[in-house]
């Protein structure tokens, strides 16, 4: 086991410890960690990378859409330590009927417009977020945009018009 | 009587009379999305007190073209060209973070040459970029000069990319598992040309800037943001580093050939926007210095990998060998499966941390294709630090982030 891995491999053990409840699994992946939280304890998760142990750089929040599975989406935190020089991958589910998740912009206050993205592309509510509007797409559009059941080709607009080539022409 | 008595005496109103005399109201002012000094189609909606900002809402999403959408209906190679459309000033840079990320979850080995070559084409698009940016940002300010010079070397390194791969900015250079063409004796020669002139050139620009009374108290002190505050932001490549913060991944997480390279890390003090200049300008000196150094110790050998699933064969074989042209389609048509998994990979371009954050579901399709966009995140702050300056100073705040809206809209 590499040294990376060796670190990764602590540091899930260290969240384990302290949240034996709301980590459900883990893995390590090119020597950095991925840990499975639970979406009630991503709070205390983010705090506890927050304040004591230095992950003081948030990279990115975002989802993934899995619409065949129980709880549908799967949220991502990636973040960073300048002073370990490590990532941590936090991933957890939500599913679709309440589809929200607790909000880190109080945390990392960079996380406020990666939220916000979030949000306009899934649907997905972050609970507690400041300014939670659509921040890519135009406040009166409808839909998600990334979620796998949007489609790629618009609906309905084309029609409208007499003068464009229709589909299927 | 003395005509004085008259006068209204500041003086002698209380706190509570003067205020319905001194009314204050605040204004609402539209900026963009046209405009000429937002780099695109930005919008931003100031709240003004006299000309004092306290409020700045970006607007982001003029430049929408759902990349990351697109992403999840082709094969891995098609997303090549979309990233060159990210950040269209320094599309090498943008093919490097994605063919790195599709890298890091196949765990492909690229040929030695082929990271010389990466390296190469980075640090020249990262000169390119930030030789943009001053000319820019010094038109912004009203210092137009600089523009036409930073923009007469801008065009060498454009021809070399010309010559190299066909295309002066939307590059399309780089290829999973290596790069698309040799570099030859004619971009060689130019580049070696250049670096014997660039550090007069960049001597040139400070001469316009450095020490320049009205550039300084245009950036001095203006956009400031502490190095706590710039870590939590998420702020990336120069904005950090102007802050005296040391986040750069070509050190932090070497990849390429930057570990056989010696360079240094420049980093600001203040955190202002003048620290930001001068970050921009010395990381161009030391990218020349990066490139002096490829070019000198490139070693010779293959460009691709010799992955059949990744590598085209070779054209002339194509024409003659059944089987090359079987691999030939499979490449091309079909593109290659990559293990089921996912993976965030950030790499340090010009503007910042670009980072892809893809999961493959075992097909040739990525499933989920997520670009962390420097210039989207630098918009987080913008807000924070705007906030207390003069309205006139608003173009000097985005345009110390180096913000592309190409990628921050995606």
């Amino acid at each position: 086991m590499s040294q990376t891995e060796q670190g990764a491999m602590e540091l899930i053990e260290k969240v384990k410890t302290a949240f034996p409840d709301h980590v459900v699994g883990h893995k390590v992946f090119a020597g950095e960690p991925y840990i499975q939280v639970r979406r009630e304890g991503i709070r205390d998760v983010c705090r506890l990378l927050k304040d004591d142990l230095d992950y003081d750089y948030p990279v990115e929040v975002t989802a993934v859409d899995y619409p065949g599975d129980a709880e549908r989406f799967e949220v991502i935190h990636v973040l960073f330590s300048i002073r370990h020089r490590r990532r941590v991958v936090l991933k957890s589910r939500v599913p679709e009927d309440d589809c929200a998740i607790d909000t880190v912009a109080d945390i990392w206050r960079g996380t406020n417009f990666m939220e916000r993205e979030t949000y306009d592309m899934y649907g997905i509510t972050f609970t507690g977020h400041p300014d939670l509007r659509r921040i890519l797409m135009t406040d009166d559009f409808e839909g998600w945009p990334l979620r796998k059941d949007f489609p790629i080709e618009g609906r309905g607009w084309r029609e409208n018009y007499d003068f464009l080539p229709q589909i299927g022409d | 009587m003395q005509a004085t008595e008259y006068l209204w005496d500041p003086e002698s109103v209380t706190e509570d009379e003067a205020l319905p005399l001194l009314r204050t109201e605040k204004l609402m002012l539209n900026m963009g999305p046209q405009h000429p000094a937002t780099h695109g189609v930005l919008q931003v909606i100031l709240e003004l007190e006299g000309e004092k900002i306290l409020k700045a809402t970006p607007h982001l999403g003029y430049l929408h073209r759902g990349t990351e959408k697109i992403a999840e209906q082709g094969s891995y190679q098609h997303v090549i060209p979309l990233t060159d459309r990210l950040d269209y000033v320094c599309a090498m840079a943008n093919n490097w973070a994605y063919v790195r990320a599709v890298e890091k979850l196949m765990q492909v080995q690229v040929p030695e040459r082929a990271e010389w070559l990466r390296t190469l084409v980075a640090e020249l698009a990262r000169i390119s970029g930030h030789l943009f940016w001053l000319g820019t940002q010094a038109l912004d300010i009203g210092a137009m000069t600089v523009f036409f010079y930073t923009f007469r070397e801008r065009e060498v390194i454009l021809d070399v990319f010309e010559r190299l791969c066909g295309a002066r900015l939307t590059n399309s250079y780089m290829r999973i598992g290596g790069v698309e063409r040799d570099i030859d004796d004619w971009c060689v020669d130019k580049l070696r040309n250049f670096l014997s002139t660039f550090q007069a050139r960049i001597d040139e620009y400070d001469t316009l800037l450095k020490e320049n009374r009205i550039w300084i108290r245009r950036t001095r002190d203006i956009a400031v943001i502490t190095a706590e505050d710039a870590v939590e932001y998420g702020l990336s490549g120069p904005t950090v580093r102007g802050s005296g913060v040391f986040y750069d991944l070509r050190k932090v997480e070497p990849y390429g050939v930057y570990e056989q390279l010696d360079f240094e890390v420049p980093l600001g003090k203040r955190g202002d926007t003048y620290d930001r200049y001068w970050v921009r300008v010395r990381e161009m000196e030391q990218s020349a210095h990066m490139v002096a150094q490829i070019l000198d110790h490139m070693p010779e050998g293959p460009i691709m990998t010799e992955d059949p699933k990744l590598k085209r064969p070779d054209k002339v074989l194509v024409n003659v060998s059944m089987e090359a042209m079987i691999q030939h389609f499979k490449v091309v048509c079909h593109g290659f499966d990559v293990p089921k998994g996912e993976v965030y990979c950030g790499t340090e371009c010009p503007k910042g941390e670009l980072g892809f954050y893809i999961v493959s579901d075992g097909t040739g399709t990525p499933y989920k294709l997520k670009i962390r966009a420097p210039s989207y995140v630098h918009l987080g702050a913008l807000d924070h630090m705007s906030r207390g300056y003069m309205i006139a100073d608003i173009v000097t705040v985005f345009g110390t982030y180096d913000v592309v809206m190409g990628e921050c809209d995606r």
